[in-house]
């Protein structure tokens, strides 16, 4: 009986070991797989999915797209009390903006208390430093290449009909006099205007100098995937890390099959990897940089409901993250997510109340979400 | 219908047509609850597990007992499949990134519906009913928790069918499978 139960016990373990085995990988690596022409395999700054399979994938997708922005110092003239110091408050928002659809200047106007101008750009007073994570951003530019063999472009983002010009990142960026990082993950269409082509991905604007640019390669699951990483702080302070995320939507069902419908999950994890990574470098090694930061992880999930897995997995390694909104953010579906992880370094904390999605979507199919960050002595 | 005796090669041949099924209902039936769990796909893979070797079983013992039934069982998996397919083919035409074996996929599923097609039916309705109920019932209860439920439903019932159409086949010569419909007809 003993013997039976064992062989049983035996089995099962088997066969949950062949299950869990089939979940493909989503460990990251800072080595460029062989083949691997793009995007930059400059430094530490990248991570890359380690499965061969990813990176073929991936390839096709990213010799279609233009190189990362990084324009860390903001050019405009924001007096307000410090973010990441004692005292100190930072806003965060994330927002999917739908690849122009979404109309960012009246949004910075309106919701950060902005006034756009350039070097002589000013935060109204009742504003805080914020920082905006945009998913679907796009950039127009020569820099994007022409399409090559064997690459991928898919169409260009639909977008609502709204009034108003359609500037690109780059173009809010210094029309805002904010510092910026974009990375693209994948082209916009296949058309070109004037000479300049489309591409699309992720952003981090923001009132505060960013520093230490991080991107993410996720790994392949539909279409290829980033997410932007860099650090805010003030002075001798590295306050906060800001990742921002966009993780798959739809999968096709013969990789829902393979995957068990962990695609997110897949990409999720990954992106987890990363970061941790990114801490463990905080700590050792030759670039070490002191303490670790705290870390929002804010983005676009695509997930359809507050308990989906990757969400669920996601907050047990952010566990002082604010509880999830109870309205959605695209339709039906509460697809965008802030989530938070207090460091070791300056001292901040989310103020939960603070937690909100603004009730207009500014011509974009996604709500824009907020959360501010208070910073305190220890 | 009078029962016919089956063989060893009709066995495989219905453990061949009931495994596919089982799994690929069992793994549509579990994927909004499962998602929603902290192990998620792992909790996916089990229940395509289960469901198949519930398919497994069933389709053996018809393929062991009655080869007529499982012939129909099969005439109806084929036209499941090709209906299938053709969804799956107008897909392709407008998602992109939707290959052929996603075409095959969504043929698959339609094969197993279309191999347990009463039963898929009737836990469909089922399932919606009780999800409606539920959605209407609790707050937290929402839209894709709705259609989780209808296709929970359907994965039952259609799993549910293979398992008394094997067990039916083992018993006396009358049909095995029926299902009264709490219908009045008004003239």
């Amino acid at each position: 009986m003993r013997v039976g139960s064992l062989h049983r016990a035996i089995s099962a373990a088997l066969v949950n070991l062949t299950l869990a085995a089939c979940m493909p990988s989503h460990q990251m690596t800072h080595e460029p797989a062989p083949g691997r022409t793009c995007p930059g395999s400059d430094g530490p700054a990248w991570y890359f999915p380690e499965q061969a399979a990813d990176n073929a994938r991936l390839e096709d997708w990213c010799v279609t797209v233009g190189p990362p922005v990084v324009e860390p110092e903001p050019s405009g003239s924001f007096f307000v009390p410090p973010a990441g110091k004692p005292g100190g408050d930072l806003t965060v928002w994330s927002w999917n903006i739908a690849a122009g659809g979404g109309d960012v200047l009246r949004f910075l106007a309106e919701e950060a208390l902005l006034r756009c101008a350039g070097p002589e750009s000013t935060l109204g007073p009742e504003a805080t430093h914020f920082a905006l994570l945009v998913q679907e951003a796009f950039r127009q530019s020569s820099d994007v290449p022409e399409s090559v063999d064997r690459s991928v472009v898919p169409r260009a983002a639909a977008e609502e009909t709204r009034p108003g010009g359609r500037p690109d990142i780059v173009e809010v960026a210094e029309e805002c006099g904010l510092s910026l990082i974009y990375v693209a993950a994948s082209r916009n269409g296949e058309q070109s205007t004037d000479g300049r082509r489309e591409d699309r991905g992720v952003a981090i604007l923001s009132t505060l100098p960013l520093s230490e640019p991080r991107f993410i390669e996720l790994p392949y699951e539909a279409a290829r995937r980033v997410a932007v990483g860099a650090t805010v702080g003030h002075g001798s302070g590295r306050a906060v890390r800001l990742v921002n995320v966009h993780l798959t939507s739809a999968t096709p069902p013969a990789r829902m099959l393979v995957t068990g419908n962990g695609s997110r999950l897949r990409q999720g994890l990954a992106i987890a990897d990363a970061v941790l990574q990114m801490e463990e470098s905080d700590l050792e090694g030759a670039d070490a940089s002191g303490p670790v930061p705290s870390t929002v992880l804010a983005g676009d999930f695509n997930t359809w409901s507050n308990s989906e897995t990757p969400l669920l997995q996601l907050r047990d390694m952010f566990p002082d993250s604010p509880p999830p909104l109870d309205q959605p953010t695209r339709g039906a579906f509460p697809t965008d997510h802030i989530l938070f992880r207090q460091g070791d370094g300056v001292a901040a904390g989310i103020l939960a109340s603070s937690y909100a999605r603004t009730e207009e979507r500014f011509h974009s199919d996604h709500h824009p979400i907020g959360v501010r960050l208070h910073f305190h002595q220890r | 219908m009078a029962q016919q005796s089956g063989s060893a090669a009709a066995a495989v041949g219905g453990a061949a047509l009931g495994l596919p099924s089982g799994v690929t209902l069992a793994f549509v039936g579990s994927l909004v609850p499962c998602t929603q769990t902290r192990p998620g796909p792992t909790c996916v893979r089990w229940s395509a597990v289960g469901g198949g070797v519930l398919g497994l079983m069933g389709g053996a013992m018809l393929g062991a007992s009655d080869s007529d039934q499982l012939s129909d069982v099969a005439v109806g998996a084929g036209i499941g499949f090709l209906a299938g397919a053709a969804a799956g083919l107008v897909l392709k035409s407008a998602a992109e990134r939707f290959g052929w074996q996603d075409v095959a996929v969504v043929g698959l599923l339609g094969g197993s519906i279309g191999a347990a097609p009463l039963g898929s039916a009737i836990g469909f309705l089922g399932g919606s009913a009780v999800g409606l109920a539920a959605w209407g019932l609790f707050d937290s209860f929402d839209t894709p928790d709705l259609i989780g439920a209808a296709a929970a439903g359907m994965a039952l019932g259609g799993i549910a069918e293979w398992l008394v159409r094997g067990i039916g086949a083992q018993g006396d010569d009358s049909p095995q499978f029926s299902v009264v419909l709490p219908l009045t007809v008004s003239f």
